[in-house]
């Protein structure tokens, strides 16, 4: 059986460039959502949250709509960045930054949240700036969220199907990510890459969870 | 000098009210902030840190602005040089104690400063350990001594021994009493537990749904009228039962509740939870060896 | 509490301990305090205190004769006798300051009072606490 790696790599490359850009993206987010008392916060946390219940076909279809040539910020990439975002690898990262969204912000938020604020005023009356209190005592203190945000945005990318079937399609090399060669494996009646293919991906997220729950709990309890 | 005027109006549970104070603080003097919950003390001293922002207002400390609205002059807590104490304790903690302290140092300060606030505070032993694995007690001594690194223009303690138990506590009012002997730092306390205040401050502004309703000595404004009795002390009522043409009142005192007999006069607008101050005569008590 | 607003006549210390001579409606008390005019600035002659003493250290005599150690002793007369199972309340007026003192029902059967009785109001010095004169 001569199995094509590609497909996993792209996969791998795509949670973590999605997962990365999410923690730079979450973290700001995250941190307006835990101390914002404006009115549209409710508007903001229920358009992050649609990605949990929408069917991925859904949220594939407007993408599509809007990461086309005629659409909106598509028009802006493919004509301004020279970048299309339909059936292209970029187009997946976007996507999957949209679709993985609330696995980052939910538990950083409620992390956030759950600390008193008297650490965050505490941390202003000794001089330190807004920052350096994110950095240096909100975050540390929220390590557990963290890693529970980093890991299910990485797994969740992983495990993108639909999603990356309308926007993406199956361009070998470009789009082809694991889920999409399994589909692809079983419908040319190649069971055997399928196997691989899903064995590899059910022992790593075993693994990646197991990690997780590990970590995590050692974690809660050096704090 | 600490000049404060400011004026806000404040959502509370009871509805709203209007915190609307006028007061000033002599440099180096110990103040107490006494009222019921939701008369406004935190926010009184949250507003001084800049952590609550007042409808108007006006905050100089030792002639320097601290906040103007007319003026729009308003410093931001990191400016103000200020100690805060919460009621609980706010450390953090992901840094051990000694990480506490060095977390408030910046450029100017000493170094040797954290040594020396760690062994005031007899915590050289636990400099290394986290907050969370520490008594409540000691977690409140890193907590002080945290908020006295920067050698603050006014210190400010928000109920701070409130979670603690009465022996604690009054180990740390003692504490507390001295570092305020020897750093003679202006400091703010939120209290209402009167033997706290009547050990500490030598002023007090008592505060009723954002207003000041008297400001004085403690003995000024609790006892008006003070007693030769030698002993005096300060209890909550416990309970009051009518006996005959006298009345039965249980009073906690410390740990220890003590019953004396009153007349329908002294009763009256006294209730279970109120705090008295009992006096009697040196010549009565009988002392035994325990 | 009974309180009485008197002038202080003289002050005598020993020690720790002051015998405080007091000039209150025409009448003479004393108190002894655990205070000197070092530790309190008005024990001095002339000075306006209100005394204070609690209404079960009082007590009362009728028809008295012999000796007696007790330094407060003054007339009154009973106004309203209140009497209970143990305790009774007797209020007093004494040259128009009304004064109360709790005693034994007992002993207000033994002795027989009755309002507008004439009797003497007796205090012990040890039980007299003294306040600065308040306006």
């Amino acid at each position: 059986m001569n199995l094509d790696w590609q497909p996993l790599w792209l996969t791998f490359k795509l949670a973590g460039i999605t997962t990365f850009l999410l923690l730079l993206l979450g973290l700001p987010l995250a941190w307006w959502l835990a101390h914002t008392r404006s009115r549209v916060k409710p508007i903001v946390e229920a358009i992050i949250s649609l990605p949990i219940v929408l069917p991925p076909s859904v949220m594939g279809f407007y993408l599509l709509l809007a990461f086309s040539p005629t659409g909106f910020p598509g028009s802006f990439f493919s004509d301004v960045l020279n970048v299309p975002l339909v059936f292209s690898f970029t187009g997946l990262v976007v996507g999957s930054v949209i679709y993985s969204l609330p696995f980052m912000v939910q538990p950083l938020q409620a992390g956030l949240e759950s600390l008193p604020n008297s650490l965050t005023e505490a941390s202003y009356t000794l001089g330190r700036s807004k920052t350096e209190t994110l950095f240096r005592v909100l975050l540390p203190n929220i390590r557990p969220a963290l890693l529970t945000g980093t890991v299910l945005s990485f797994a969740h990318t992983i495990g993108e199907f639909g999603l990356v079937l309308m926007i993406g399609g199956n361009i070998p090399g470009e789009t082809r990510v694991v889920s999409i060669a399994i589909y692809h494996e079983v419908e040319s009646l190649n069971y055997g890459s399928a196997h691989v293919y899903s064995l590899v991906l059910l022992v790593l997220s075993f693994l990646i969870l197991l990690t997780v729950y590990l970590v995590n709990k050692r974690l809660v309890k050096t704090l | 000098m600490i000049q404060i005027r400011v004026r806000k109006s404040l959502l509370m549970a009871s509805g709203k009210t209007e915190l609307a104070v006028d007061f000033n603080l002599e440099a180096g003097s110990f103040c107490t902030l006494y009222g019921k919950s939701g008369a406004g003390k935190t926010t009184i001293l949250k507003i001084l840190a800049g952590l609550i922002q007042p409808d108007e207002g006006f905050i100089s400390v030792n002639d320097e602005v601290w906040l103007d609205t007319g003026k729009n002059i308003n410093l931001p807590p990191q400016k103000r040089e200020i100690g805060f104490v919460f009621q609980d304790y706010a450390l953090f903690p992901n840094m051990t104690v000694r990480e506490n302290l060095q977390y408030a140092l910046n450029g100017k300060t000493d170094k040797n400063r954290i040594d020396d606030l760690l062994e005031r505070a007899a915590l050289q032993q636990l400099a290394h350990r986290k907050p969370l694995t520490l008594s409540g007690g000691q977690q409140q001594r890193v907590a002080l001594m945290r908020a006295l690194v920067r050698k603050p223009q006014i210190l400010l303690l928000d109920e701070p021994l409130s979670a603690l138990d009465l022996e604690m506590r009054q180990t740390l009012q003692t504490e507390i009493y001295g570092l305020h002997q020897s750093f003679h730092t202006t400091t703010l306390l939120v209290s209402h537990q009167l033997s706290e205040i009547y050990r500490l401050s030598d002023f007090i502004i008592s505060l009723e749904n954002g207003k000041i309703m008297a400001q004085g000595t403690p003995a000024g404004v609790f006892g008006r009228e003070r007693l030769s009795s030698k002993i005096q002390l300060i209890g909550e009522v416990l309970s009051i039962r009518e006996n005959g043409v006298v009345y039965i009142l249980d009073i906690l005192v410390g740990n220890n509740i003590i019953k004396t007999v009153t007349t329908a006069e002294e009763v009256q607008g006294l209730q279970p939870g109120d705090q008295v101050k009992v006096s009697a005569k040196a010549f009565n008590p009988i002392v035994q060896k325990l | 509490m009974n309180r009485l607003k008197g002038t202080i006549q003289a002050v005598v210390t020993d020690k720790d301990i002051s015998l405080v001579t007091i000039l209150a409606a025409g009448e003479i008390f004393s108190a002894l305090v655990i205070d000197t005019p070092q530790t309190a600035g008005y024990l001095m002659p002339n000075q306006e205190i209100d005394m204070v003493f609690k209404e079960t250290e009082m007590s009362i005599g009728k028809n008295l004769t012999g000796s007696l150690s007790l330094r407060n002793r003054f007339a009154a007369t009973i106004k309203e006798i209140s009497a209970g199972k143990i305790l009774s309340r007797i209020d007093l007026d004494f040259k128009g300051h009304p004064l109360c003192a709790i005693i034994t029902s007992q002993s207000v059967v033994a002795l027989n009072l009755t309002v507008g009785d004439n009797v003497v109001g007796l205090v012990k010095t040890n039980e007299v606490s003294l306040m600065e004169a308040t306006i």
